[in-house]
């Protein structure tokens, strides 16, 4: 391991940090789109 | 925010986005696409005289040789057909070898010496552990030609 | 089932629903192989000693990079051609995920650069065309949400899509075209110049990675339906999922 291990930690650790945040923007993509879908339905019931 | 100042946004963003994709194709284009040039295209006067440039070879077996200060070192980079001898004053990648790829930024002086002011290594694309590569290195196989032949002179194995 | 069944928002959006899931479970069991052959079986390299590991995720991602472009430059080509909403919707959903693999490949490249090579960048033209990717991407996003209308937005992205497609030759044959530091393709039509087992986890680490793109692009396409089509009576009539 010849000191190397900053290098892979850096080149996995990031990778993983990437997932994460690509997943959590995703729960949260979906979280707004169906609040917007339930505003759209209360503006429907206001009619 | 407002959907205009957001609207807004997205256009400064797509704007300075492309504008960097376009600024980058174009610097290109003038000046990295060449990022070295062999011994060769050196000896034929391709390479820059007055501003520094990169060449890039494999390292001449043998040709390694550190001066008193421990520091300094002196190669030859090759690629098969011509060599440049090279100077060098830092620390060295832990790649560098002799027989390996090399690519160095600096500046030709007039008496045919390249002063480098940055040595990169070039590894090749083969990848083995240590007791495959020793097997190939026993039966003559010259894999660190690898290094250079994805290049210019493409196997066409 | 005629050709365009799945082509309408609201067939797919259920499909979508079901596949991704299986898509996220292969993609974490493929990764897990991966990684385990990877890490733990693969040999030491001869000459890079342990940070050639990092090409498990390296080379994974700078395919992914260029594939989902393609793809995504396909749907805005469908988008442009039939004027098809699922296409542009496709699209959109495939850029955040492509540019996440295509920042991660120049992210690892650094990090093994500067061990292997000593340096963490230069402006090779293969690392340079793959930055212009990641901008291309970044474009592609900026663009898609740059008008009030969405369509209009759908036109202008796909067709900035379609004209960056010219870059992934670029990227490809770089190594072959002109003098890089970044060195050739180590797995080639006529063979390859890897050992066997890290080839295996190579190959493992990028079915992952083509597993969590699609599972990815699922979940995000049925946001970008729900958001577009959220006047439409199918999505009043939707339970909560």
């Amino acid at each position: 391991m010849e000191g190397h291990g900053f290098y892979l930690a850096m080149s996995y650790g990031m990778a993983a940090v990437a997932i994460v945040v690509e997943l959590v923007a995703l729960a949260l993509g979906r979280a707004r789109a169906w609040k917007q879908v339930e505003e759209e339905r209360s503006l429907e019931a206001q009619d | 925010m407002k959907p205009r100042t957001k609207r807004a946004a997205w256009i400064m963003a797509g704007i300075a986005a492309l504008g960097v994709a376009v600024a980058l194709v174009l610097n290109a284009f003038q000046s990295n696409l060449v990022f070295f040039f062999t011994p060769t295209q050196v000896a034929a006067n391709e390479a820059p005289r007055d501003r520094a440039f990169r060449i890039g070879g494999l390292v001449e077996a043998g040709s390694l040789a550190r001066d008193s200060d421990a520091l300094t070192v002196r190669f030859k980079v090759t690629d098969t057909a011509r060599t440049i001898p090279v100077v060098y004053t830092g620390i060295l990648p832990d790649l560098f070898k002799e027989g390996k790829g090399v690519v160095a930024q600096g500046k030709l002086g007039p008496d045919g010496v390249f002063r480098a002011s940055e040595i990169l290594a070039k590894h090749d694309e083969n990848y083995m552990p240590p007791a495959a590569a020793d097997a190939l290195k026993k039966a003559g196989h010259p894999m660190d030609k690898g290094a250079f032949a994805g290049q210019k002179t493409e196997k066409k194995s | 089932m005629n050709f365009f069944y799945f082509s309408s928002p609201s067939t797919f959006f259920r499909l979508a629903g079901r596949l991704a899931p299986a898509f996220f479970i292969l993609a974490a069991v493929l990764a897990a192989a991966g990684l385990y052959v990877g890490l733990v079986q693969a040999p030491t390299d001869a000459v890079q000693g342990e940070v050639y590991r990092v090409i498990f995720i390296h080379v994974p991602a700078a395919w992914m990079s260029m594939f989902i472009y393609f793809v995504m430059a396909c749907y805005g080509a469908m988008a442009l051609t039939f004027n098809s909403r699922l296409s542009a919707m496709m699209a959109r959903a495939l850029a955040p995920t492509g540019a996440m693999f295509t920042f991660v490949a120049l992210w690892t490249g650094a990090f093994w650069g500067r061990p292997t090579w000593g340096t963490y960048w230069v402006w090779d033209a293969r690392i340079t065309s793959e930055l212009v990717l990641l901008f291309l991407y970044l474009g592609f996003i900026a663009l898609s949400n740059a008008f009030e209308e969405p369509r209009r937005g759908d036109r202008a992205a796909s067709l900035l899509s379609i004209i960056g497609i010219v870059n992934l030759p670029i990227i490809y044959f770089s190594v072959q075209w002109w003098n890089t530091l970044h060195q050739g393709s180590s797995i080639k039509l006529t063979g390859s110049s890897m050992h066997v087992t890290m080839l295996t986890a190579m190959l493992l680490m990028t079915f992952a990675a083509w597993m969590y793109a699609i599972a990815a692009s699922l979940v995000r396409v049925r946001s970008v339906i729900l958001e577009r089509e959220r006047r439409a009576r199918w999505v009043r009539d939707l339970g909560r999922t």
